[in-house]
């Protein structure tokens, strides 16, 4: 009877560690890919540190809805210029199976 | 003294190997493994192996050409290049597949085996579509997104130079800081890209085929000048997201 109690206290313990283990990496994938965006380049930075010190009047308020407009454009547009750098690469990475000499069939 | 257990020790060898051969395995390049991208041997006289062998060379060649033509028209329907710089590499891509179309009717029609050779020859030689025409093309269409891009930014300045003359004076300083730095690169980058401009015209299969190394050197300029540009309208980008963040702008 002491023995199986002391089986089953054991694999108590064995589920908990693996639970714990489960929890930690979870909390350490969670940790990297935060780390990860904030210092992604500029495509999806996050601005509410500074969202605070918007104006309300009227007019600036109207050139903030423009230079939004502006900035999304301009990020929209980096997206694809390094999406054309991709479509390059995965050229290049076929033009080696013809830059010798031919082997006939 | 520890007693000396064979059976453990087979054992422990046996897992032991197992590893290093998983190990081993994963060494390996993926493309040792990949299919050849040659074609297959044939007879000297089997002169319909030959022409079946030229066949696939070609139906290979038109795809990847389909390729490139569905993404300059995927990028011409989202607006990320003009129709003048569609038309002009569709016009390229369509120039190739019917010189490739050519070439097969030939190739097809061929009576002897050295004649439907040569024929397989001029797919490489003439061509050269992985070698040169789709690594050049696939650079023109960055060239034309990232001169787009450029262009975009271009015309944002005036939007940013209204919103930082309204932002409040303490940050003024800062965003006119930033905003010449966006200036600078974006000029910076139109520089590079005229220097591009100049380099496409040298790549050619002609030039590929009988001066490679003044062909390679293009090449390396041609990707120096887009790299470099990339970089400068990354940089440029930046500091508008840097500005925007300033004035409270989400993104």
């Amino acid at each position: 009877m002491t023995l199986r109690i002391a089986s089953i206290w054991r694999r108590a313990l064995l589920l908990s560690a693996v639970v714990a283990m489960l929890l930690l990496s979870l909390l350490l994938v969670a940790c990297g890919s935060s780390t990860s965006a904030s210092s992604n380049g500029n495509s999806n930075i996050s601005t509410s540190s500074t969202t605070t010190s918007q104006s309300t009047s009227g007019s600036s308020s109207s050139s903030s809805s423009s230079i939004q407009g502006a900035n999304q454009q301009v990020q929209n547009a980096i997206k694809s210029v390094d999406s054309a750098q991709n479509d390059v690469n995965s050229a290049d990475a076929t033009a080696a199976t013809e830059s010798g000499t031919p082997t006939l069939p | 003294m520890k007693k000396f257990n064979l059976s453990t020790f087979s054992k422990r060898f046996a897992v032991f190997g197992v590893l290093a051969l998983m190990a081993i395995g994963a060494l390996i390049p993926a493309t040792a493994f990949a299919a050849s991208t040659q074609p297959a041997k044939c007879a000297a006289g089997d002169v319909q192996c030959v022409i079946t062998a030229g066949d696939t060379l070609i139906a290979n060649r038109q795809t990847a050409l389909n390729t490139l033509n569905s993404k300059v028209s995927s990028d011409l329907s989202s607006h990320k290049i003009t129709a003048d710089q569609a038309s002009a590499l569709q016009s390229d891509v369509s120039t190739n597949q019917t010189g490739l179309a050519n070439l097969k009717t030939k190739l097809d029609a061929e009576k002897s085996a050295s004649a439907a050779r040569q024929d397989v020859v001029n797919i490489f030689l003439q061509f050269r579509i992985y070698a040169v025409v789709l690594p050049r093309d696939y650079r023109r269409l960055e060239m034309d997104i990232e001169i787009n891009a450029k262009a975009v930014m271009q015309g944002a300045a005036p939007v940013i130079q209204a919103a930082i003359s309204k932002a409040p004076a303490s940050k003024q300083a800062r965003l006119n800081a930033l905003f010449s730095d966006y200036q600078k690169e974006v000029a910076a980058a139109e520089t590079q890209l005229d220097t591009a401009q100049t380099d496409f015209p040298a790549m050619t299969p002609e030039n590929f085929n009988q001066n490679r190394t003044s062909y390679e050197s293009t090449r390396q300029a041609l990707d120096t000048a887009l790299k470099t540009a990339r970089v400068d309208l990354h940089k440029a980008a930046n500091d508008l997201q840097k500005m925007a963040n300033i004035l409270g702008i989400k993104a």
